[in-house]
């Protein structure tokens, strides 16, 4: 038979299960990221050449090499040198650190978008650099980059099947073996797809409300 | 270091491996994506809205969900077994496909409506219109981002591994687990940097070339 109607229902408790890791791995994964990119961001825009060279190696190697290097990479190569990290770590390290670079870019761009008066301004009233960093060019930068970060989101919330190769028990790892186990590959990875869509319709659907809900009174002006 | 030198070729065809079917991939989902992104802005209501639900699909779902699926189920459904090959093939060009269509739609959008309104009261139909005024102004933006979607391809290759099919990242691991050494995943990634990177210089290169105007 190709499709048994209660696929879903008789495997809900892992479909449900994979969906739970899957977006404790997406979120873990977009909050590394975030901390990567703004790493990422200050290293590219020092004062010091050696910094900003860094800044560039890491954004241009992360940018041009595939997730699934990284973690192997990882899970592989750190247990060579005999230090074992469980696979969740694993994947979050590999997706977080990668989607740092992307995220650097982000930051960099709404950087450039908020205009110079505004430091300028924010000198004139005695902020520090960092004090105005925080107060006023942050909250403009995270209202021109939110867009671009709510796509970097949805792409890390993909990302994160790949991690079902080193058996992190995600959604599409739980599919594998439901799959193995029932020979419905159709309708697992039909399931496993449309609950992809779900979430990801879902997380947009939020980003956008969370978007009109914070900035829209601001419109369009920068 | 040394453990790797008997092993550089057989990367380097790994290498051309990955290269040809994020190449013929990307031929195949230049020819849809043209389809699929003239389709997208049809006047035709069904039709955009079926284009849009195809982009949607693909780009929400991850292209690993995508590559089990063409490999293991649809064999049940077509009742002929896919090789890993044909399969990852099918899957990296329906999955470039939806990207390129966006990447054809936003070209043909960013030309101007009153180039068609020229080209209409010069007597062109639409076929005319389309081929000698919209197309070649329209790849202004879709060239450049074929570009993008060719890395995109190139990474995205490294998924079908995990079907089954022998590309550059595959063989890293095979040679890793002869070898007992990450050298050669990391001489892949250098593999996969160079052809991104490079590419992603010759992407910037036909933007600037392609640039014209006051824009």
């Amino acid at each position: 038979m190709l499709y048994n109607p209660w696929l879903f229902l008789q495997n809900q408790r892992a479909f449900m299960l994979g969906a739970g890791v899957t977006l404790l791995l997406g979120t873990s994964a977009v909050a590394l990221s975030l901390v990567c990119g703004l790493i990422g961001w200050m290293l590219k825009s020092s004062n010091l050449r050696t910094l900003r060279w860094v800044g560039n190696a890491y954004v241009e190697t992360l940018r041009n090499t595939p997730t699934l290097l990284y973690i192997y990479l990882i899970y592989f190569g750190l247990a060579e040198i005999r230090i074992q990290i469980p696979p969740f770590t694993s994947a979050v390290l590999a997706l977080g650190v990668q989607g740092g670079a992307y995220t650097t870019e982000i930051i960099r761009g709404a950087f450039t978008a908020v205009r110079e008066e505004q430091r300028q301004a924010a000198r004139a009233l005695g902020f520090r650099p960092m004090m105005s960093l925080l107060y006023i060019e942050l909250p403009q930068m995270l209202r021109v980059a939110f867009p671009a970060l709510g796509n970097q989101v949805i792409s890390i919330l993909l990302g994160t099947s790949i991690a079902s190769v080193i058996a992190v028990p995600e959604l599409t790892y739980q599919s594998q073996i439901i799959g193995e186990s029932t020979y419905q590959y159709f309708g697992v990875f039909g399931i496993d797809a449309l609950l992809y869509i779900v979430i990801v319709q879902i997380v947009s659907a939020v980003w956008r409300s969370m978007e009109h809900l914070w900035f829209g009174k601001w419109g369009r002006t920068v | 270091m040394s453990s790797l030198v008997p092993y550089i070729g057989v990367l380097i065809r790994g290498a051309f491996v990955t290269l040809e079917i994020s190449a013929l991939s990307l031929l195949f989902s230049f020819v849809i994506g043209t389809l699929l992104g003239m389709a997208a802005t049809s006047r035709i209501t069904p039709v955009r809205i079926g284009v849009k639900l195809y982009v949607e699909t693909v780009r929400s779902v991850p292209l690993l969900v995508l590559l089990f699926f063409a490999y293991y189920a649809l064999p049940l459904v077509l009742g002929v077994n896919l090789s890993p090959y044909r399969a990852a093939t099918l899957t990296l060009t329906a999955y470039a496909g939806a990207f390129m269509s966006e990447a054809v739609r936003a070209g043909i959008q960013a030309v101007g409506s009153d180039q068609w309104a020229a080209a209409r009261s010069l007597a062109m139909n639409y076929r005319l219109t389309m081929l000698y005024v919209v197309a070649p102004q329209a790849l202004r933006v879709t060239l450049p981002a074929a570009a993008g979607i060719f890395i995109d391809l190139l990474k995205g290759a490294s998924l079908t591994s995990i079907i089954g099919f022998v590309e550059l990242l595959q063989t890293a691991v095979n040679i890793r687990n002869v070898t007992f050494s990450i050298t050669p995943l990391m001489a892949a990634g250098v593999l996969y940097f160079i052809m991104c990177f490079s590419l992603s210089r010759v992407g910037h290169r036909i933007e600037r070339a392609l640039q014209y105007g006051g824009h």
